[in-house]
């Protein structure tokens, strides 16, 4: 399978009649998003509104986030099997990007499940959302739906707008065009004998209302593990439904731009023999972690590695996964490096994961959601503070009144992002 | 039959005509209170079925806490006491560290439906795989 991703660089983005790109500025027409929106009835109000990097804004309850990108040629669309898009398999032709730009959706679901961007001060040290030009879709639903529908209602929301966006890119010629190619797994293993085979494990969050992953619009409940090229990941087979704690959320947009996936192609063929991607889920049901973990393993060892990183998405039940998945494959004789993020506690002191096993000693961290910062008051703010110290992260007195905001990172999207991206780190010195 | 500890009224109110789930209804605006008595009934031999930590909330996050054992008793699973037992530790800490808040009763129905959402999906599976 081979992917053309074809980057138009944008620099920036301003409101107007005709969506479109002229030498690097997007336009885009509010009225026309909106309109598309509001197309589903079970949203009462939509509106656009942008927030540039540096901007004194503070965004927030952030859902999701996703990249706007069109499938030029190749099978399939982005986004395939959900909001309303066919099934297709994707991951090979091209695909342009509007590289720099991102999607967000905006407001409430439920009272503690969303999170904020700050796109200056400290706070935007914390997310990598703070560097992208963001459109941001400020949602309301309509009165009485029930909270499941209008998720799904605010996710579709969000997926097809990105799609429109993404349309833009049809057309352009892309400002750099990189190739990734995935080639059969026997013609990979005879490809670099010298160097060792690896496997990423991305284990998908899939618990329930708003912990949930959509795996070519299936439910990531439902799959048993499987294995995937990465390039499918780069055509959005893989959508986010949920909104975990906010700081170890893997949004959509990190799926599309899987770090994990990004390194392990640019040591391919140099340090290692990048095999492929085996996503599996997070369930609660425990015969299912069993199940799972088996598949994990039994993949593993079939597509004969000899190494798999393997990442989570969430805290606590996820943590059995990962211990699981971890314990598993290394019985099969495998290495396993573990990506994850911690919850010490406000001291730091308290075990970092609800889970461990003797295996899992080759971890890397992506911080500890527990620690506290103030972030300065912005100037502007797209959609509302009302459920700041209810979310997960805030605390009663977080709100101060001069509208700086006190809490634990883990109020912040994508803080500790346990696929990386991110840009914290633990050290052993 | 499966055990069902838990002490969100929401999730009572939902599974409490399902023949063959039995409920233990706890009294406690605290999840520690749940996941005390649902290590009780592993250290007597039940099996956990759903997993303590649901829901990735941490424990000073959520008032609302539902677990699944099985109702059969077989011998001790020690890993599933072990992952109780950890589960225990870091909830004390959790709320040694900052207690759950007093939310306001919206909040507390959104609490409770995430609960009720997450524990029904354990519910489900458990019941589609008969391993009760």
């Amino acid at each position: 399978m081979k992917l053309e991703i074809g980057n138009i660089f944008i620099k920036d983005v301003q409101l107007g009649q005709e969506t479109m790109i002229n030498e690097g500025l997007l336009t885009i027409n509010p009225e026309l998003l909106a309109a598309k929106i509001l197309e589903d009835e079970r949203i009462k109000s939509a509106r656009v509104e942008l927030a540039k990097p540096g901007e004194s804004v503070r965004i927030t309850p952030v859902k999701d986030v996703m990249e706007p990108r069109v499938k030029v040629f190749g099978k399939g669309t982005v986004f395939p099997g959900v909001a309303a898009n066919k099934v297709e398999q994707v991951g090979e032709g091209r695909t342009h990007v509007l590289k720099g730009t991102a999607v967000m959706t905006v407001g409430k679901i439920v009272g503690f499940q969303e999170g904020i961007v700050d796109m200056s001060g400290i706070g935007a040290e914390y997310t990598p959302f703070s560097k992208t030009l963001n459109i941001c879709l400020v949602l309301e639903p309509m009165e009485g739906v029930e909270t499941h529908a209008y998720e799904t209602a605010a996710r579709e929301a969000g997926l097809k707008v990105t799609q429109i966006i993404g349309e833009v890119g049809r057309n352009m010629t892309p400002d750099e065009v990189i190739s990734y190619e995935h080639h059969p797994i026997p013609h990979l293993a005879a490809a670099y004998p010298h160097l060792p085979k690896i496997g990423y494990v991305c284990m998908l969050q899939s618990q329930g209302l708003l912990h949930d992953t959509y795996v070519y619009g299936v439910d990531a409940k439902k799959i048993i593990p499987t294995l995937m090229s990465p390039t499918e990941f780069m055509d959005g087979a893989v959508v986010s439904g949920n909104c975990v704690a906010s700081c170890d959320k893997i949004p959509t947009y990190l799926h599309q731009n899987d770090p994990l996936i990004e390194d392990l192609y640019s040591k391919h063929g140099k340090e290692l023999n990048f095999m492929g991607v085996i996503i599996t889920n997070e369930n609660v049901f425990m015969a299912d972690k069993e199940r799972s973990s088996d598949g994990v393993a039994k993949l593993a060892k079939m597509m004969g590695l000899d190494g798999v990183i393997i990442s989570e998405e969430g805290y606590g039940n996820p943590d059995t996964d990962l211990m699981m998945n971890c314990r598993k494959v290394e019985a099969q004789g495998i290495k396993t490096v573990l990506v994850t993020d911690e919850f010490p506690g406000k001291d730091g002191k308290s075990e970092s994961l609800t889970d461990a096993v003797k295996e899992a000693d080759a971890v890397v961290s992506c911080g500890q959601g527990n620690l506290v910062i103030t972030m300065p008051p912005m100037e502007r703010l797209i959609g509302t503070l009302e459920d700041i110290e209810t979310m997960i992260g805030g605390y009663e007195g977080s709100l101060k009144k001069d509208g700086s905001i006190e809490a634990e990172i883990q109020i912040i999207i994508s803080a500790t992002s346990a696929i990386g991206g991110n840009k914290l780190a633990a050290r052993m010195y | 039959m499966m055990i069902l500890i838990t002490n969100n009224e929401d999730v009572v109110e939902q599974w409490k005509n399902c023949r063959d789930i039995v409920i233990m209804k706890r009294e406690s605006d605290n999840m520690l209170d749940v996941l005390y008595c649902s290590r009780d009934l592993l250290h007597k031999g039940h099996c956990l079925l759903t997993h303590p930590f649901t829901g990735s909330l941490k424990p000073n996050e959520s008032p609302y806490k539902s677990i699944l054992v099985s109702e059969t008793v077989k011998q001790l699973h020690v890993d599933h006491v072990a992952t109780i037992e950890q589960c225990i530790a870091s909830a004390q800490k959790s709320l040694e560290n900052r207690p759950i808040p007093i939310y306001s009763e919206k909040l507390l129905r959104d609490f409770r439906l995430i609960d009720k959402d997450l524990i029904s999906n354990g519910i489900m599976r458990a019941q589609e795989s008969h391993q009760k």
